[in-house]
């Protein structure tokens, strides 16, 4: 499994998801280094407000020596803030079937606030008992 | 409660870069998950991470690292202790974002009377000062399913229908090496592990994953698995009247297995349905033990707001609450000795 790819090992016109520092901003770009690889590059994002960023849907274009990463039409830039002590004990569950685990989580005070699942039966059963539900269409990788 | 709440629920495969993007905006700061179990699982076929279901393991570290979390709770079979290439992976994962792990098989029968050992894993935050989750601690006595049901759920007809062995499944279960007596409820011991087959291994899975059940030779290979209880109501089976079997009902499962099942709404839910559900479910006691310790040591390290209460406490409650809706299931009248027994050692 690979978190991320190496950037610079990549080919042209690649789509790739990673999480980076922010270094320099600059009008309509920013310089970031990506946190797992450390490899430099341009992204054609004003990223001024972010110290760090996960970066997904981005496309890899090489100018010149410059690697660049260029938005695309399902680019979405998650720009991380410190976390708060008091919302420590927020908790999300993925995969969580009907989430008996959450009771257990309850009990130690934390506050569950959302949930994720692929299997349309369980996720129908849980959308009919939230007041907000989010269906994500997406191919299975193989 | 979940809608009064508004808790947000996202359909998807959290292997989905698409998914994890959109959970970003509602992400906790603490991640769980029960990754697919079936790759790893003795029942199943054991093709690890050949096994496309095995993807939710990646896909939940690739969620971890994305959403930049800083504390994450995973569970599933114990196998994935001894899996080379699970194991690969935490260590990559470990080395490559500096997150502490921490692994630990968790036993529920010293404490409650199911076999429920599952794998857990904490993947933390070096900051966070998260320590090995200890053993959970064991009662005086290993509880066996007496102190727990002394008798079981009187269900509605329909509901009756609806988990009573049809024909096939009754020679099914008879025909096995042992007879249909091993796969009765044994209430002198804890109750086996729950499986989300349960109820469904000789026909279609009514959460979709199957539309017919396993295969005659699957069947010979693997096994029969299902805890059966007798009714009133008799068949007969090559001239002998027998009593039918019914298949235990979810809230019971769930009961056994510390889960209140009416907080879970599988009242609300076809009775196979439910089986299937609560049969792949982890143990609240785990969860609370795991996540409870996490928290003392959190707050140990000083980044976390000081626990209500000690990890013991909480699976104090936690047993507390799940007595008291096993007494509204069984409309319990009296509390028989072993059942007091229980109890009190429990306090």
């Amino acid at each position: 499994m690979e978190l991320e790819p190496d950037i610079r090992l990549l080919d042209d016109g690649t789509t790739v998801d990673l999480v980076a520092d922010v270094a320099i901003t600059g009008p309509g770009y920013s310089v970031v280094t990506a946190v797992i690889h450390k490899n430099s590059v341009l992204v054609d994002l004003n990223l001024a407000d972010s110290r760090r960023v996960t970066l997904f849907g981005v496309k890899k274009l090489t100018v010149g020596s410059q690697v660049w990463l260029t938005r695309t039409p399902s680019t979405l830039a998650l720009r991380h803030q410190a976390k708060e002590f008091s919302k420590m004990s927020t908790v999300t569950e993925v995969c969580s079937g009907t989430s008996a685990v959450s009771q257990g989580y309850e009990a130690c005070g934390a506050k569950m606030v959302s949930y994720n699942e692929l299997n349309p039966k369980f996720a129908a059963w849980w959308k009919n008992r939230a007041k907000s539900s989010l269906r994500v269409m997406c191919h299975v990788r193989k | 409660m979940v809608e009064k709440q508004g808790k947000i629920v996202i359909e998807g495969d959290v292997s989905c870069s698409q998914v994890i993007a959109q959970l970003a905006p509602y992400c906790g700061n603490i991640l769980s998950g029960g990754i697919a179990c079936q790759p790893w699982s003795l029942l199943g076929d054991q093709r690890e991470m050949s096994d496309d279901r095995s993807r939710s393991m990646p896909g939940m570290l690739r969620a971890i690292h994305f959403l930049q979390i800083p504390l994450a709770v995973m569970e599933c079979t114990p196998a994935v202790l001894q899996s080379k290439e699970e194991q690969d992976i935490l260590r990559k994962f470990a080395s490559e974002t500096g997150m502490v792990v921490h692994q630990k098989i968790l036993s529920l029968h010293p404490y409650w009377p199911s076999k429920h050992q599952r794998w857990w894993a904490t993947l933390s935050h070096p900051a966070l000062g998260t320590r090995p989750t200890p053993d959970m601690p064991p009662l005086a006595f290993a509880p066996s399913m007496i102190h727990l049901f002394p008798f079981f759920m009187e269900l509605d007809q329909e509901t009756l229908n609806e988990l009573k062995l049809d024909d096939q499944e009754m020679d099914q279960f008879l025909s096995t090496p042992k007879g249909i007596s091993e796969h009765q409820v044994n209430q002198l011991k804890p109750l086996p592990t729950a499986t989300h087959s349960w109820g469904s291994q000789l026909r279609e899975c009514l959460c979709g994953c199957r539309k017919t059940g396993f295969s005659q030779e699957r069947i010979k290979r693997k096994g029969l698995y299902g805890q059966l209880l007798p009714l009133a109501e008799k068949c007969t089976k090559q001239q002998v009247s027998i009593p039918r079997m019914r298949h235990l009902h979810a809230s019971e499962v769930a009961v056994a297995n510390g889960v209140d099942p009416m907080k879970l709404g599988l009242q609300d839910m076809q009775p196979r349905l439910a089986l299937a559900a609560i049969g792949q479910c982890g143990s609240p006691f785990q969860s609370a033990w795991v996540m409870s310790n996490a928290m003392q040591d959190m707050w140990e390290a000083g980044v976390f707001p000081k626990p209500t209460n000690e990890p013991i406490e909480v699976m104090r409650g936690l047993a507390q609450a799940i007595f008291q809706v096993r007494d509204q299931l069984l409309k319990v009248q009296g509390k028989s000795e072993s059942m007091q027994k229980f109890e009190e050692t429990i306090k």
